[in-house]
């Protein structure tokens, strides 16, 4: 306290002192007064968008799969099915030592370690170890006793039937989502409306508080009836299976259809796969080639000709033509028979199936009047089937001669094996064309219906009279003299006709000496109850429609008169019958002496080039991606590309005619 | 030295002043006791304690004449600057900076300590240095008080801590403008502020097409662009530079005009910001109690800043004067630039919020500062 006397008096200028304490207190005000209006700014007039911004920040939506519906046939046996499995996951950070525990796991589930190893290393705070586990497994994990295992129920679809129409059902994803056939086709009504809660989430992207109940939104998927039978699409597959191996084929397909109501029966293709472990098979080998995918179908068209020349009056019944014993030029091309044959009527030209005489038919109905003729039965026009992908058929005008004469006998066009059954079926249908299609009702749990297909009229191709005329004819294709002798039953009348078309060869640019042998049938023929297709593709052994394809119609058909209940023919037909006593060499005849014959009509057609305005798609097989476009563009096609890497497979396949800026798939996969 | 109070000093207790002071500790250990809630260490109770010796170390210095502190002034300053120099050796380095003394279970952050060291050296400048009815500072007759300034400003920015630097600096540039200065010198500031202005206009604001004609822009690292950035436009990068700024703006105005409650803030409990119970606590009480109570807190911060310039309004001689301006300089560029970047004013460098923020050595600090206030108002008038 000595100071006390030293310190001096207040300061005579404290005047200033005063005024500058002032100023910054002016200033000090100032500033806070604009952290107020900051705040102001802040949590009042923007707080609902930043409140917003916070709750977009640690709400967190979880999606809880809905039970996907189920796929039934028309009987109500399940194709698919969901059911709850479980599925095991790891938080890798509480496992006190992850080496061992992968290692322990891997030994349990069967899992590669080094593999399971590396994932669990890599995750930090989850990690799936195995989903869609088996119960045992799941077990077998439980009795580990690891720290940090989670258990949870994903649905997993589930395929009773196996590989019983696994083409038409399709497959889906790991995640459930449809990848194939109808999965993927009415994925949206399949999977329902996914229920969804809300949790909070951390700053660390942690999910806490599952909070609230099921969202009452929440709906199974619908389910989808469809009109295949399943013991027909199993025999269809079995006798189908049995051709393709019998012919050493590389693929084929069947096709029952009730031509009264264009109901598709069976939908089969070969070679088969399991929808439940679809990873063992490839994406193509999933494709249900039968109802999407176009070839030319060869002599099976005949009979669309002949009705619609006899619907234009061009032909009748009786007319006779000449059929140039076995040779005919037109133009620069040559047209030949398997046997030469002088005049004959459209029976036995159908009967004999007879290309000159077919090209004569075309010839004296006009062009206008042929194409008609065949768009009448559908042809070059989408079913409809509400299958992605499917194909159309290409169907050019035939401005050249020998067009006109190729596509007589189905050659220079292109057609959907379910188009071909369908446009039998109006024949079988005393001429109305019916509506394909596969998918009877799609009905929601609450019992609404989302879809019903009914048995639709398209129109009238041939009248009823020509119909029937046709379908008789057909009947001796089947009977002594025609060419599917094997295709006869004994206790029903059976229309057919067989065909046996050159494929495209995609490298030569014309035709190679594959074929696809088919037979297509009407049974019974006089209150015809089925339509039965098979196609065999690039027999091997023989390749003519009447030995490859015809034995499995006859198998399809037995079965499918039995399972219908269908009565026996009243009169069976004698020719047929004699022919079914002694089928072997009535059948090894034709084919003995044909096979010459056969080869130079088919050469002929080689060097047939395309319509303008048609194209054949390059085969594009292992290409890269870029050189494929490049191809496509420069033939006129519009390239669409799915993955990356080197073609592994295109839709329209190789060699097939198209229209030209036809859209051609690619799909792309990196090479191991 | 003589630890006693006598009877006159009494009146001149500022009341208002501790009552301000103890309201906002009070909301401070409240609200840290949300910032902190479990499965959180509970460090509320530990900010209790420092609170504890806080007080002690207040009513230590409220007893000491200040004209003894006048005359220790310089020793407290040599010893704090020693100190900085001693951290470069032995100091504790945590999030990159040099800046805490580790001993036992105790850090000590000695900067903190710097500030009030630098703001009684400047006081004793000013205050040796009166000359009745001379003329304002010129540049040339300023170089006392700064370099007492730069020494400490410079030692604080190497360890680095640009934030306590700044306040530093800030503050000292208070105290030398309050000391009356030439005006060509105060022109010079103002036209530096103009121009830092248009600089960040030109390089970050003004919308122009790429590439845009720079003037500061290119010559900065990457990382501190970034800040300016991300202080201008938090949004456009929520997670890098942006994050902090975006996350506080969006606790701050997520609390609207009520708030959310104690311990129900959203943002605080599920830890979007990293420094929620230091720097950031403002947003935990902006995001829980609303506008409302902020306007609170702000009025009870102006309430210390007025009762704070009144002490050194009232003061008995030039020292007390600029110590108490000082020291409410010193703190009110503490809270406006912590709560400034908590808002999105400013941008974000790591400054505590006096009295509310948890940190031992921040809250003695200002507590040392507080009672230095006290201090002089008790002594008003002793002859």
């Amino acid at each position: 306290m000595r100071d006390f006397k030293a310190a001096r008096a207040p300061e005579p200028n404290a005047k200033w002192l005063k005024l500058r304490v002032r100023l910054l207190f002016g200033l000090f005000l100032m500033l806070l007064g604009v952290a107020f209006g900051r705040a102001v700014q802040l949590q009042v007039f923007e707080q609902e968008k930043l409140r917003g911004m916070a709750q977009d920040q640690y709400v967190r939506h979880i999606e809880i799969p809905a039970r996907r519906g189920d796929i039934f046939d028309r009987r109500g046996t399940p194709l698919a099915q969901s059911v709850e499995v479980d599925s095991i996951w790891v938080d890798p950070s509480m496992l006190p030592d992850v080496k061992a525990a992968s290692r322990a796991l891997a030994k349990a589930l069967k899992l590669d370690p080094d593999e399971l190893g590396a994932r669990l290393a890599r995750a930090r705070r989850f990690a799936w170890v195995k989903r869609q586990a088996k119960p045992a497994e799941v077990a077998a994990v439980k009795a580990l006793a690891l720290p940090g295992m989670g258990f949870s129920k994903e649905p997993k679809r589930f395929y009773p039937q196996r590989e019983l129409g696994a083409h038409v059902v399709g497959t889906v994803g790991m995640d459930g989502r449809g990848l194939e056939g109808l999965e993927l086709a009415f994925q949206d009504e399949l999977s329902g409306q996914n229920s969804s809660t809300s949790g909070f989430r951390d700053a660390k992207g942690r999910k806490l508080l599952v909070q609230g109940a099921l969202d009452p939104l929440q709906r199974q998927g619908a389910a989808v009836t469809l009109t295949l039978d399943r013991h027909l699409q199993y025999v269809a597959e079995k006798a189908l299976s049995r051709a393709v191996e019998d012919a050493k084929a590389v693929a084929g397909m069947a096709v029952v259809l009730d031509p009264r109501t264009g109901e598709l029966l069976a939908v089969a293709n070969h070679p088969r796969f399991n929808p439940n472990t679809p990873e063992s098979s490839s994406r193509s080998g999933m494709r249900n080639r039968a109802a999407l995918d176009t070839f030319e179908p060869g002599s099976t068209l005949k009979a669309f000709v002949v009705a619609a020349a006899m619907e234009e009056k061009a032909i009748t019944a009786d007319s006779l033509f000449f059929c140039e014993n076995g040779a005919w030029r037109v133009g620069r091309h040559t047209i030949n028979d398997t046997h030469s044959y002088g005049w004959l009527t459209p029976q036995v030209i159908l009967q004999k199936s007879s290309n000159i005489c077919m090209a004569k038919i075309a010839q004296a109905m006009g062009r206008e009047k042929f194409v008609k003729g065949y768009q009448a039965f559908g042809f070059a026009e989408r079913t409809g089937l509400s299958l992605p992908g499917e194909g159309r058929g290409v169907l050019p005008f035939p401005k050249a001669e020998v067009s006109l004469a190729t596509q007589s006998f189905g050659q220079g066009m292109t057609a959907t094996a379910v188009q071909i059954a369908a446009a039998y079926g109006a024949l079988a249908n005393d001429g109305v064309l019916m509506r394909p299609y596969l998918v009877s009702k799609v009905v929601d749990p609450d019992g609404v219906v989302l879809l019903e297909n009914r048995p639709t009229e398209l129109r009238r191709a041939v009248s009823a009279k020509v119909a029937r005329q046709v379908v008789g004819m057909l009947e001796s294709v089947v009977a002594k003299g025609g060419t599917a002798l094997k295709a006869a039953m004994e206790d029903y009348r059976v229309a057919g006709k067989t065909g046996t078309a050159q494929k495209a060869d995609p490298v030569a640019r014309g035709y190679s000496d594959k074929r696809i042998a088919s037979f297509v049938g009407v049974v019974p023929a006089e209150s015809p109850r089925a339509v039965i297709l098979v196609v065999v593709d690039e027999p091997k052994t023989d390749v003519y429609g009447g030995t490859v394809a015809a034995p499995a119609f006859k198998e399809i058909a037995t079965a499918a008169m039995a399972h219908l209940a269908v009565p026996p023919s009243r009169t069976v037909a004698p020719e047929v019958a004699v022919a079914a006593e002694s089928p072997a060499p009535a059948a090894a005849k034709p084919g003995a002496n044909a096979s010459g014959a056969a080869r130079t009509a088919l050469a002929d057609a080689v060097t047939e080039t395309p319509e303008p305005g048609t194209v054949r798609v390059p085969d594009l097989q292992g290409e890269v991606g870029r050189e494929a476009v490049v191809k496509l563009l420069a033939a006129a096609l519009e390239p669409q590309v799915l993955g990356s890497g080197r073609v592994v497979s295109q839709t329209p396949a190789a060699g097939s005619l198209v229209e030209k800026g036809a859209r051609v798939t690619l799909e792309l996969a990196a090479r191991q | 030295m003589q630890l006693r109070i006598e009877r006159r000093m009494v009146p001149h207790i500022p009341w208002g002043l501790i009552f301000s002071v103890l309201a906002v500790c009070g909301l401070g250990i409240w609200n840290l006791a949300s910032a902190s809630r479990p499965p959180h260490s509970p460090v509320w109770g530990s900010q209790m304690g420092y609170l504890g010796i806080s007080m002690v170390a207040v009513l230590v210095v409220c007893l000491v004449d200040y004209r003894w502190i006048q005359r220790m002034a310089l020793p407290i300053y040599v010893g704090n600057i020693l100190l900085l120099i001693a951290l470069r050796f032995f100091g504790h380095t945590a999030k990159g900076a040099e800046s805490w003394f580790v001993i036992g279970p105790f850090r000590m952050q000695p900067a903190e300590f710097m500030k009030i060291g630098v703001v009684l050296m400047l006081a004793k400048v000013y205050h040796d240095d009166f000359q009745p009815n001379a003329p304002s500072y010129s540049l040339t007759r300023l170089w006392k008080p700064v370099l007492v300034v730069f020494v400490p400003f410079a030692l604080v920015l190497v360890q680095p801590d640009l934030g306590t630097a700044l306040m530093i600096g800030l503050s000292s540039l208070t105290i030398i403008l309050f000391g009356k200065v030439r005006w060509y010198l105060v022109a010079t500031l103002v036209a530096g502020v103009f121009a830092a202005g248009i600089v960040i206009w030109n390089d970050y604001i003004r919308d122009v097409p790429e590439p845009r004609p720079t003037i500061v822009r290119h010559h900065l690292k990457k990382h501190q662009s970034q800040r300016i950035s991300g202080w201008l436009d938090p949004e456009a990068d929520l997670r890098g530079s942006g994050y902090h700024a975006a996350q506080s703006k969006i606790a701050v105005g997520s609390g609207g005009v009520s708030g959310k409650g104690w311990r129900e803030g959203t943002q605080t409990g599920l830890r979007f910001l990293p420094e929620q119970h230091t720097d950031f606590i403002f947003s935990v009480w902006a995001e829980e109690h609303g506008f409302v109570m902020c306007i609170v807190l702000l009025v009870l911060y102006g309430a210390i800043f007025i009762f704070g310039l009144g002490v050194g309004f009232n003061a008995r001689d030039r020292f007390g004067a600029f110590v108490a301006v000082g020291v409410v300089a010193m703190l009110f560029w503490q809270v406006f630039e912590n709560i400034g970047m908590v808002i999105g004013l400013l941008p974000v460098t790591g400054i505590t919020l006096p009295l509310m923020s948890y940190g031992g050595s921040s809250l003695l600090s200002v507590m040392l500062s507080i009672g230095l206030l006290v201090n002089i108002s008790m002594r008003r008038h002793m002859f």
